[in-house]
């Protein structure tokens, strides 16, 4: 396996399960590839960072909701 | 039945919508001022065409229709503002084979876990993601923060499956590399 096809199964398992086979292929290359092992932490930590974004969600005060009302009707 | 003209009740519209749309909003141009002025924009652009709402789909559905647009012409706007493309943004494709030195993380990402202030990297990846072209913000953000399926992305926007991990996958590199800069260093 080449590290471009590595890092297209880490991308993946990012929100998929791998099959086992490729499992098993990424974990033999990422033994031998310190570079593949590396990008599969980036990525994972890369992903967790968007949990925590999609966890804060903003929402508009009620004042602003009233605001808008009244923006939009005049 | 249908609503008339007549029978919409803003009160409700913006009552029942405005977090879900001012939310999705405020992801694409993280700026919580302008994201509150694109969901107004879409009121008024959804009471003005409302006549014209074959209603085949949901009030809902099209009002995040007329929003995602103003979205995007706010970015297209955004676009043409600039006068040349920031380096770090640039993809060459014939230079495939470094990629791998792009994409070796340093000490420093594998320890953010530990160290973020949430709302200070939110705000530095969030302005991050506004540097990535036009097409790629929009796929990254429809996976990453809205959690679409893949499937659903493609066909939105026409892309194959493969050209989809390609998009995403240099998304990722980009991001890494603007975060390494605005927040790292």
């Amino acid at each position: 396996m080449e590290c471009k096809e590595a890092a297209h199964l880490i991308d993946i398992s990012d929100w998929k399960k791998l099959s086992l086979k490729d499992k098993l292929r990424l974990r033999i290359h990422n033994a031998m590839c310190g570079n593949c092992r590396g990008y599969k932490k980036f990525s994972h930590v890369f992903k967790s960072l968007f949990g925590d974004i999609t966890q804060a969600q903003e929402c508009l005060t009620c004042e602003e909701k009233e605001e808008m009302k009244k923006n939009i009707k005049s | 039945m249908a609503e008339k003209k007549s029978d919409i009740d803003l009160n409700t519209w913006v009552d029942e919508y405005s977090d879900m749309l001012f939310n999705f909003a405020s992801n694409r141009v993280n700026d919580r001022d302008l994201a509150k002025d694109l969901v107004q924009d879409t009121f008024f652009s959804a009471l003005k065409a409302w006549d014209r709402f074959e209603q085949k789909s949901t009030v809902k559905t099209w009002l995040f229709s007329i929003l995602k647009r103003k979205i995007i012409d706010h970015w297209r706007q955004q676009q043409s503002r600039k006068t040349r493309p920031i380096s770090q943004f640039t993809t060459n494709d014939e230079d495939e084979n470094n990629w791998i030195e792009a994409t070796t993380p340093n000490s420093e990402v594998n320890e953010t876990e530990k160290n973020i202030e949430n709302t200070e990297l939110r705000g530095a990846l969030m302005s991050c993601i506004q540097l990535l072209p036009e097409k790629q913000r929009g796929i990254f953000i429809d996976k990453f923060i809205d959690n679409k399926d893949s499937e659903e992305i493609c066909n939105e926007y026409e892309i194959t499956s493969s050209n989809f991990w390609v998009i995403i996958h240099r998304a990722k590199i980009q991001l890494k590399g603007c975060l390494d800069k605005k927040w790292f260093e």
